[in-house]
């Protein structure tokens, strides 16, 4: 015999009014951890884009929303490709790594893929070099690439910087999704809107939409889809942030006619969404506290109460008023525990489900996350317990005479 | 007919055909490139307005320039391209101005380096501006053709870059993509690109620029410098964090520092 | 054994005063076998948690073994008692989801032994009270006789030296009544104190000291043997 024997068994001979309120527990646990497993993983995305792209800024037609960064060009709506060249030519600092894009749906072995025009580097970066003097004041560390003869750029690099250096009017890079799909190859000849394409290499995964992509010479789907001289954004992949700041501002006067937004403002609704779910883990944490805490306090009331001959006799038989209070406290720690592990277990489970469909991101189980909550848990229930154990110790012993 | 006479009629015959080739014209440049090559020949600045309608833009452009360089006759001159003419092509091909936004106005410096782009308006302070030194277009042009720029700032009594500088430029893995500047620190026209490149014009010694397309000044070396320390500065710029200007949010810094 | 000095108990419920024990001084020796016997309300159950420990007098002290019972700290009490004193309950007391080995084994493990010491013991004790086939049954599934027997079984684990018994035979039927005062006279021949309440004339013939309690005053019986008729 020992006192976790003593308490399991107890347990066991009473095991509904504990399930209530382990269930009470363990649903509260299970919403705080999805909910918070969830917010990390997306806060992790998004922190992970701004850094990745924080200085970037995209230029778009008027009116035009964009959720998810990587897919700002699936709009529809149209700017004209000229804006290309007025931005290059502007004397901006920042903007010697433009990406502009033109996206249109097509087939390839008759299934739909989506076919991305973006306009190499080498088109328009001469330009660049047309501001006189003043290029010379460019910071250290943006657009240095010289593209020397001696580098030939590596067009699988277009996957890391979002821009390319060159690309043939006839070649396709693929993404790897595609890729797989169709079984494509660097080297093989494909058909793109009635004409044939080679594809120069196939990009590395990035976990986003354009691994879903053929991307072509902007100028080549332009001709071949009849669109004209129109791109659907254009990204300026910036270097630094404070440039970026500025830059939007000299955007903004140089083409009114367009909207230019910075990742931040892509990324604010989910960090809105992030805010808001982070405020409601806290009101579920309410919820277990008030709920799972009330109904562990009542079941253990009523538990003593039910107990009072038993634990009277355990006192005539030699138990302490300590050991009475470990009784109590004992079993709402047991099931504090158990409602943290499995709270953390199906919160786990559930934002595993729910993280793609809610905020677009893999999430993992989190051991921190899991010790927070087994810790909330355990501290509800031991709270809880604390009036019914003292309660239960001081019990006058002389109930075990009284007949039943 | 005597052999001897035909044989001397097909002999005839081949002289004034290879005298016809000798002194036949030349193949036809279009007027802008023509007058590309009477501003180079005089030294002097061409401002190509290039345009697609004879709208009002164009001619406020027109205007702005003429009254420009009607104050500086022997400094610069103007033409003007329509991007349409057949003739053109060639021009509108090597300047890629098939997408650029119209009328457009390029100033090029004498030595053929586009010292400044004006789309849609222009003003008197643009074209004062693309007015830039020698050194200055020289260093354009390099950049301009996708060349590594070694800019040479000698100071008075120095005659030549340093030994590294030179020995770098020669190397032939070097001398395709590597343009050599030389301008001289106390020369007051060069005063302004100077500045702008935080290189001190009262220099007791050589300093020695690295200019990277599309015109970054990548490092710079003050006194001797040797071939190694180039190759290196550049190998680094080149594999950097920062390749393609994709960088992080700390990664900038203001010019002249590494 | 024990000593009451000038020891009572008065409750106060609801404004009320309740006296449950008169002042009474009482000398209890060891190896006694005393029967507390009296009508309902006297203050028997009262008079005994007071010999147990379990209740502190409003008045006077309680000597155990020459030391005062009520002084000895909760905790140095109840190990004390768990130690020195077997209860046995007219309703058996038994926990109900433990099994007759676990029952047995309680007093063993509030005393501190190690769970390999307590099943030894509670084996051995339970197979003195004839219940070795049955360690494993639960409470609900022993007939009430052989609760009694567990119950007694229990009482016996830790080897006390005062035996407090609550009406042990009330709940039983006459011959079981007689295995359970025959098990009583065996813990008294084994030197044993036992003071036990009682209504059974029979239980009380069994001892060798009868006190009456009436109205919470004890007063002593002279001849056991001619117990005829208890209130």
């Amino acid at each position: 015999m020992r006192l976790w024997t003593l308490i399991r068994k107890e347990l066991f001979e009473r095991p509904v009014p504990m399930l209530t309120c382990l269930v009470a527990i363990v649903l509260g646990v299970t919403a705080l951890v999805a909910i918070r497993t969830v917010t990390y993983f997306s806060e992790l995305a998004v922190a992970r884009e701004m850094d990745a792209l924080g200085a970037n800024v995209l230029i778009l037609p008027k009116g035009v929303t964009v959720q998810d960064y990587y897919a700002a060009d699936l709009h529809g709506e149209k700017l004209p490709e000229e804006y290309v060249q007025r931005v290059a030519l502007s004397k901006l600092q920042g903007v010697d790594n433009l990406s502009p894009k033109l996206c249109v749906p097509t087939t390839l072995n008759g299934r739909p893929v989506t076919l991305t025009g973006i306009l190499p580097k080498s088109e328009f970066q001469a330009k660049v070099a047309w501001g006189g003097a003043g290029i010379f004041s460019h910071p250290i560390g943006c657009g240095t690439q010289a593209g020397l003869p001696t580098t030939p750029p590596d067009p699988k690099t277009l996957a890391r910087k979002r821009v390319i250096e060159t690309l043939g009017p006839r070649e396709a890079l693929v993404g790897s999704d595609v890729a797989q799909q169709h079984a494509i190859a660097q080297g093989d000849s494909i058909e793109l809107l009635g004409d044939r394409f080679t594809v120069l290499a196939i990009l590395p995964a990035t976990g986003t939409i354009d691994d879903s992509r053929i991307f072509a010479h902007l100028h080549a789907v332009q001709e071949l889809s009849g669109q004209g001289e129109v791109v659907n954004v254009i990204e300026i992949v910036g270097c630094c942030k404070q440039i970026a700041a500025g830059l939007v501002n000299g955007l903004n006067q140089l083409l009114p006619e367009a909207r230019i937004i910075t990742i931040t403002q892509v990324v604010q609704t989910q960090q809105n969404v992030n805010r808001l779910m982070e405020r409601l883990s806290l009101v579920f944490l309410a919820v277990l506290l008030a709920v799972g805490g009330a109904a562990m306090f009542s079941t253990l009331y009523g538990n003593v109460s039910e107990r009072k001959k038993e634990i009277g006799t355990l006192m005539a038989l030699g138990a302490t008023p300590t050991l009475v209070l470990g009784l109590i406290v004992g079993k709402a720690l047991v099931l504090g525990t158990a409602g943290g592990i499995l709270g953390f277990a199906l919160g786990s489970v559930s934002a595993w489900w729910l993280g793609p469909l809610l905020a677009n991101v893999a999430v993992q189980p989190l051991p921190w996350l899991g010790a927070l909550a087994l810790g909330l848990a355990v501290t509800v229930t031991f709270l809880a317990s604390l009036i019914p154990a003292w309660r239960a110790a001081r019990l006058d012993p002389c109930v075990c005479f009284k007949e039943v | 007919m005597r052999p001897s006479r035909l044989i001397l009629g097909i002999v005839g015959l081949w002289g004034w055909l290879s005298l016809a080739t000798m002194h036949a014209e030349p193949p036809s440049v279009s007027p802008g490139q023509a007058a590309l090559d009477a501003a180079a020949r005089q030294g002097q600045y061409l401002f190509v307005l290039v345009y697609k309608q004879d709208d009002a833009a164009t001619q406020a452009m027109k205007s702005t320039l003429d009254q420009a360089l009607a104050k500086m006759p022997s400094r610069a001159s103007m033409t003007s391209v329509w991007a349409n003419d057949p003739a053109e092509k060639g021009l509108m091909d090597r300047w890629g101005l098939s997408r650029t936004p119209m009328p457009i106005v390029l100033a090029v410096a004498p030595n053929g380096a586009i010292t400044g782009g004006f789309p849609l308006k222009l003003t008197e302070q643009d074209i004062h501006s693309a007015m830039v030194s020698p050194g200055t277009a020289a260093c354009l042009k390099g950049i301009q053709a996708r060349k590594l720029v070694l800019l040479c700032v000698l100071p008075p009594r120095v005659g030549q870059p340093p030994a590294g500088v030179r020995e770098f430029q020669a190397d032939p893995a070097n001398k395709a993509m590597t343009e050599l500047v030389i301008v001289r620190a106390d020369d007051s026209a060069e005063a302004g690109f100077l500045q702008t490149l935080g290189i001190n014009q009262s220099t007791t010694q050589p300093v020695t620029a690295m200019l990277l397309p599309p015109g970054s000044m990548i490092g710079s070396f003050t006194g001797e410098v040797t071939k190694a320390q180039l190759a290196e500065r550049l190998k680094v710029a080149q594999s950097g964090c920062c390749p393609g200007g994709n960088c992080g949010p700390n990664s900038c810094c203001p010019p002249g520092r590494k | 054994m024990l000593r009451l000095e000038n020891v009572s108990k008065v409750y106060g419920r609801g404004g009320q005063t309740v006296v449950a024990l008169q002042p009474t001084t009482l000398h209890l020796a060891a190896g006694e076998y005393v029967a507390v016997v009296g009508p309902s309300g006297s203050g028997k159950s009262t008079l005994l948690t007071v010999l147990g420990g379990m209740l502190a007098p409003t008045t006077g002290q309680v000597f155990f073994g020459g030391q005062s019972l009520y002084d000895l700290a909760l905790a140095k009490r109840a190990a004390l008692r768990g130690k020195q004193v077997g209860f046995v309950f007219q309703t058996f007391n038994l926990i109900s989801y433990l099994s007759a080995l676990e029952n047995v084994q309680m007093p063993l493990f509030l005393a501190g032994l190690s769970p390999r010491v307590q099943r030894e013991r509670a084996l051995a004790v339970l197979d003195r009270v004839g219940l070795a086939d049955r360690i494993h049954h639960k409470p609900s599934e022993l007939s009430v006789g052989q609760q009694q027997r567990v119950a007694l079984a229990r009482t016996l684990a830790n080897d006390p030296a005062l035996i407090l018994a609550d009406e042990p035979t009330g709940n039983l039927d006459p011959r079981t009544r007689e295995q359970v005062l025959d098990l009583f006279d065996q813990f008294h021949a084994e030197g044993r104190t036992i003071i036990t309440v009682t209504h059974d004339p029979q239980a009380a013939r069994r001892a060798n000291r009868i006190l009456c309690l009436e109205a919470g005053t004890v007063t002593e019986f002279r001849d056991p043997a001619r117990v005829m008729h208890v209130a």
